[in-house]
């Protein structure tokens, strides 16, 4: 097990590196330069390189960020006021995360409820109804989605507010009213969580149900509630772990609309806004960071399904 | 046994067997080896499992109706046609004569809201939008940018306003308690602030010749009075009247360019299926290849090399990709053009997105064909074959590619709909098909950025692609169930 | 006369399908007497599995009773509601299945799953159900079983979780144990360890069993009586002598001639055909069509049941008395007279 873990962080180094030179040098290939203003002479451009060494050889320039990361710094922002990088990750990420976990929880309960309920009562109107649910969730974009919510209960109703907002003493907005604004945009991002879920739950479990085990679980006189709380759950739970890692991946992905939508000052916001004004090293921070996110979340979720399905963890291995 | 004890003498119910029943006969067991059903080969089965999956069938038959209407409704076989016969264009605004035969402005039909003959007495898709304006709006409109005028608009000229519109009252000084129609004609009840009394006159009377609403173009729906005395008027502006192109009908609208949008819908329809089978062909010829040749020689080092580069490449997510392929777009369109120097700009962001698209997708079809592949490697039938003298190429195509296609087409048709949506995405910030091409994605990104304005702009395009990915996905889900083989 | 255990009378399970009514088991009679083991023979499709999971109460959900009844201590089986079958099921009659790969729980530790059924039915401490359970493990013959009981199913052999199931099976000592084809994903020797466990512990708690196997060798070794199965019905019952050494019906002659002894030469008697399709199953003796014996009353009208001794009978047209003689196959015969000169 041990041995497994050395093996995977290792493949994480050795990953980040190749994610952050692959960024690099393909950034190398922007035309223009973060200082581009439309104000600004070639030759002042020329001057402010310089200054921030971005004359240099492409790989002097490698070399000197790579020490820099393995330090601990990832440069400065040209364009947000000289700002470390990695302060700016630090600031945008808790809005981000609050937001992409409170739909992933919710997303993961309500979805496996609903598929546990689906794959018990098979067959039913209810397991139908589900279903189609399900697949329409899929289906339906997710900004058609948060459009459609933001035009309901926003404009219409007006339950919620039209922008997320950060607690602030000063403008008299509380913790409550903050977590109230993040209700809608989590709820938007959850729709996928849920649909995935219960479509993977429903189809685990009832193959779960088909199996041989539950019908001796019968046999020994369990009743069905008996069956399916110590046995089934259990069984069908354990794959539908697997697919949570790459939906919170996705949940990465998709939060770049949902925080558009309704204006929530995460990382994607900040990384689109680097992106368009050619700002390297925030570009170049922000991806790396996501990179980085995606392969400890994937080990964590192959580290849990390890640990929780006995026939992996007493082999040790996968 | 008790109820079937019985001595060698028969003494059932009613039955009268007659002795010379007691005769032997030939065996027909010639007759049992005959297959009793028609034997169904695997895709026969699988076909009939589909069609008895309603959801699936719905599915099709949803995508099948879509792919002819795109196919047909901008051809020039059913489109709209312009003034001189020709059909629409999705990157050119409609020509158009008016009732007297003079060329109709652009401007006159841009942004128009959808309309829709027949459907239109239902009181929906009938040109009609519901508008909130301030009473000044509505009675006096956008006076001329002449000195006079600016003159005119001062508080203290509303008499000498009011005269030189030839309007009865200004607008500041009463408020709009009804708009009601006699004998075909227009009548206003108003309230006269300052007389506290009630008037009634016909309502061309109020109307400036400077003001887009004229008479027969809107109803009142109600009239807000806010504490400061600013009056703002709901109405329903019937916005073809407005523009005097009351003869024309655009089924889905138009938007800012006065594009028509029912062409541009089927167009984008299209280019958006085109883009999705594209990319996922790519993506699977990729995916198949790579692990094809990872799968046969599994084991090796070089399976290893190439699973640890798909690792590694697989964990650099989607969106950091993207975000690099928007950074050097220009890049690549400059190498692109050196390449093909016959593309223009359309084409350039057309391969980049295709390009884009295919990225990460190839991942996941190799490491399904490579497990695929080293399982029925060992299989025993793979065994016999090689035993029997197959080469390597034919126990690829005759044995291994059979008993993978069925997987392959549910992952295929699964990507479709994912490959739609990643699309619009992708124009979404910014990595699509330039204006004025047309696919979903950038239908439903024109559609997000009128939303308040112009809601159908966003929902018409959305809901087609709501239903084209749900049809495709019901498809998907009864085409796994049916060529499930544990399902049989 | 020994007490009767279980008594199934004109038992009828029908399937819904998409291709129609699937009629299973046709009307099926039987009894099970205390202490015997009782196997039931018969081909993939026959019913035999259909038949004993009716006996439990455990039919899929498109299966139900069309007709008959299952007599056990007193009630009926067949009329039973859900509750009163959890009290039956793995505490006064228990099913040990096929295939010991997937009949445990995987990810419940096998202790745990012993001690499920002692609790469930036997209203046992933790503690008390625990030493019962390590006391279950040394009687199927798994050693350490305190270690044992901490290790989940995927730790042990084959074999050794079949012993397992067995134990669990018998932990509140039931009136009656099913075994539905208990050794056949087993390795012969192992199944020769299974079956004589088995026997034994069947001796120490006096259970009745019903064996359900399709290999004649296992029924020749654990069984008292047998009831030969075809076509969703009993075609032949008796006692393991008489079914072996005289058998009476078309299909146990095909049975028994396919088994080779020590003395078979040249080829082996195979049953031409296959079993008929059970939607729409024929009016006359379903084997018929696979007999070389078949009348012309076969093909027209089920067969009664023929009582050949006060413990064997079959249904077949063949013992009416206006039947023409016919002989068996070679081997049977040659085995009839083995039986009688050794006798």
């Amino acid at each position: 097990m041990l041995r497994y873990v050395i093996e995977r962080v290792l493949l994480i180094v050795v990953t980040m590196f190749v994610v952050i030179t692959l960024n690099f040098f393909l950034l190398q290939l922007i035309d223009g330069s973060p200082f581009d203003n439309g104000k600004i002479t070639p030759v002042q451009v020329e001057m402010m390189k310089r200054k921030y060494g971005l004359d240099a050889p492409p790989m002097e320039q490698y070399l000197r960020y790579l020490k820099g990361v393995v330090q601990g710094d990832f440069g400065t922002s040209f364009k947000l006021q000289n700002k470390e990088v990695k302060d700016l990750i630090a600031d945008k990420l808790p809005n981000t995360v609050k937001i992409g976990s409170m739909a992933l929880i919710f997303g993961v309960i309500v979805g496996i409820l609903l598929g546990a309920l689906a794959a018990i009562y098979r067959n039913s109107f209810w397991d139908h109804f589900v279903t189609v649910l399900a697949v329409v969730g899929v289906s339906i974009p997710s900004f058609v989605m948060a459009a459609f919510l933001q035009y309901y209960f926003v404009v219409k109703l007006g339950w919620f507010p039209f922008l997320f907002q950060e607690p602030d003493v000063d403008k008299g907005i509380t913790v409550w009213m903050s977590v109230h604004s993040m209700l809608l945009p989590a709820f938007s991002l959850s729709f996928y969580v849920i649909s995935a879920t219960m479509r993977y739950m429903r189809s685990e479990l009832v193959e779960v149900l088909n199996s041989d085990y539950i019908l001796l679980a019968r046999a020994k006189g369990l009743n069905k509630s008996q069956v399916i709380m110590r046995h089934a759950l259990r069984n069908a739970l354990i794959p539908v772990i697997t697919i949570i890692g790459p939906m919170a991946i996705s949940l990465l992905t998709g939060s770049l609309v949902i925080e558009q939508f309704f204006g929530v000052p995460g990382l994607s916001k900040l990384l689109l806004n680097a992106v368009y004004q050619n700002d390297y090293f925030l570009i170049l921070g922000v991806n790396s960071f996501y990179s980085f996110l995606y392969v400890v979340i994937v080990l964590i979720v192959d580290l849990l399904y390890g640990v929780i399905d006995p026939r992996i963890r007493l082999k040790g291995g996968n | 046994m008790e109820n079937k004890e019985k001595t060698s003498v028969l003494e059932t119910e009613n039955r009268n067997i007659s002795t010379d029943l007691f005769v032997l006969t030939d065996s027909q067991s010639g007759e049992m080896e005959k297959i009793a059903t028609k034997s169904l080969n695997f895709w026969q089965d699988a076909w009939r499992r589909l069609r008895q999956n309603k959801m699936a069938m719905l599915g099709m038959w949803l995508i099948i109706i879509l792919i002819i209407i795109a196919v047909l409704a901008p051809s020039s076989l059913m489109a709209f046609k312009n003034s001189d016969g020709s059909p629409f264009r999705y990157d050119a605004a409609p020509e158009l004569l008016d009732e007297d035969g003079n060329e109709i402005n652009k401007a006159d039909i841009a942004f128009l809201p959808p309309r829709i003959p027949y459907v239109e007495k239902l009181g929906i898709f009938n040109g009609v939008v519901t508008l909130e304006r301030g009473s000044w709006d509505i009675f006096i409109g956008d006076l001329p940018k002449t000195d006079e005028f600016k003159d005119l608009k001062k508080p203290q000229n509303r008499k000498k306003l009011v005269e030189t519109l030839g309007i009865a009252y200004h607008p500041f000084e009463v408020n709009v308690r009804a708009i009601t129609k006699k004998d075909g004609e227009k009548y206003v009840t108003l309230w006269v602030l300052k007389d506290k009394k009630e008037v009634e006159l016909p309502l061309k009377e109020m109307i400036s010749q400077y003001s887009r609403y004229q008479p027969d173009t809107f109803e009142l729906v109600k009239s807000v009075v806010d504490d400061k005395g600013v009056e703002m008027l709901t109405i329903h502006a019937n916005e073809y009247a407005i523009k005097n192109v009351n003869n024309l009908y655009f089924w889905f609208g138009t938007d800012r360019l006065a594009l028509d949008i029912w062409t541009r819908l089927w167009v984008g329809v299209r280019i958006s299926l085109l883009i999705a089978l594209v990319s996922m062909v790519i993506d699977f010829l990729l995916g198949i290849i790579y692990g094809t040749v990872a799968g046969f020689y599994g084991g090796t080092a070089v399976d290893n090399v190439m699973m640890r580069f798909v690792e590694i490449w697989g964990s650099i997510p989607a969106l950091v990709l993207m975000i690099i392929m928007i950074s050097i777009e220009k890049k690549i369109s400059i190498f692109l053009t050196g390449l093909f120097p016959k593309l223009d700009y359309q084409g350039i962001r057309f391969i980049i997105l295709i390009f884009t698209m295919s990225l990460s997708g190839w991942i996941g079809v190799a490491r399904i064909v490579r497990a695929q592949i080293l399982k029925l490697r060992d299989q025993e039938f793979i065994l016999a074959s090689r035993t029997l003298g197959a080469s390597k190429a034919r126990l690829m195509a005759k044995h291994l590619f059979p008993n993978i296609i069925g997987q392959l087409t549910v992952m295929a048709t699964f990507s479709v709909p994912g490959a739609i949506f990643y699309e619009a995405f992708l124009t979404f910030i910014g990595l699509g098909l330039p204006i004025p091409m047309s696919s979903l994605g950038v239908l439903v990104h024109e559609g997000y950025k009128a939303i308040q304005s112009r809601p159908t702009m966003l929902l018409i395009p959305a809901f087609v692609m709501s239903i084209l990915m749900l049809s495709i996905n019901l498809l998907a889900n009864g085409l796994r169930d049916a060529l499930d083989p544990r399902m049989r | 006369m020994a007490k009767k255990v279980l008594e199934v009378k004109n038992l009828e399970v029908n399937f819904r399908t998409f291709s129609g009514e699937v009629k299973a088991v046709r009307d099926v009679s039987f009894d099970v007497y205390e202490g015997e083991t009782l196997a039931i023979v018969g081909e993939s499709g026959s019913g035999k599995s259909v038949t004993v999971k009716a006996i439990m109460g455990l039919l899929a959900s498109n299966g139900y009773y069309k007709n008959g009844e299952i007599l056990f201590e007193g009630k009926n089986i067949a009329t039973m509601q859900e509750k009163e079958l959890h009290n039956i099921r793995g505490n006064r009659i228990a099913m040990v299945f096929q295939d010991p790969m997937t009949s445990l729980d995987p990810t419940m530790k096998i202790g745990k799953q012993i001690m499920e059924v002692i609790r469930l039915h036997q209203k046992a401490s933790k503690e008390e159900a625990y030493q019962k359970a390590i006391k279950l493990i040394e009687l199927v013959g798994i050693s350490d079983p305190e270690e044992r009981m901490n290790q989940y199913p995927h730790q042990f052999s084959g074999g050794m979780r079949q012993r397992i199931v067995i134990a669990i099976a018998l932990a509140c000592e039931p009136k009656i144990l099913i075994a539905d084809e208990p050794t056949t994903a087993l390795d012969v020797t192992i199944q020769a360890q299974i079956l004589d466990l088995m026997k034994d512990l069947q001796k120490k708690i006096g259970a009745s069993v019903i064996f359900i196997t399709h290999d004649l060798g296992v029924v020749a070794n654990v069984a008292d009586r047998v009831a030969v199965m075809y076509a969703g019905r009993i075609v032949e019952v008796g006692t393991a002598d008489e079914v072996f050494y005289d058998p009476r019906h078309p299909y146990t002659w095909g049975l028994i001639a396919s088994m080779p002894d020590l003395d078979t030469q040249g080829k082996l008697y195979a049953i031409p055909g296959t079993p008929p399709n059970l939607v729409s199953p024929p009016k006359g003796d379903a084997f018929a069509l696979r007999s070389e014996y078949a009348m012309k009353v076969d093909f027209e009208e089920q067969p009664p049941f023929y009582k050949i001794s006060n413990t064997h009978y079959a249904a077949t047209w063949l013992l009416d008395e206006r039947a023409p003689q016919v002989t068996p196959p070679e081997i049977i015969v040659k085995r009839r007279e083995k039986m009688k000169g050794v006798r």
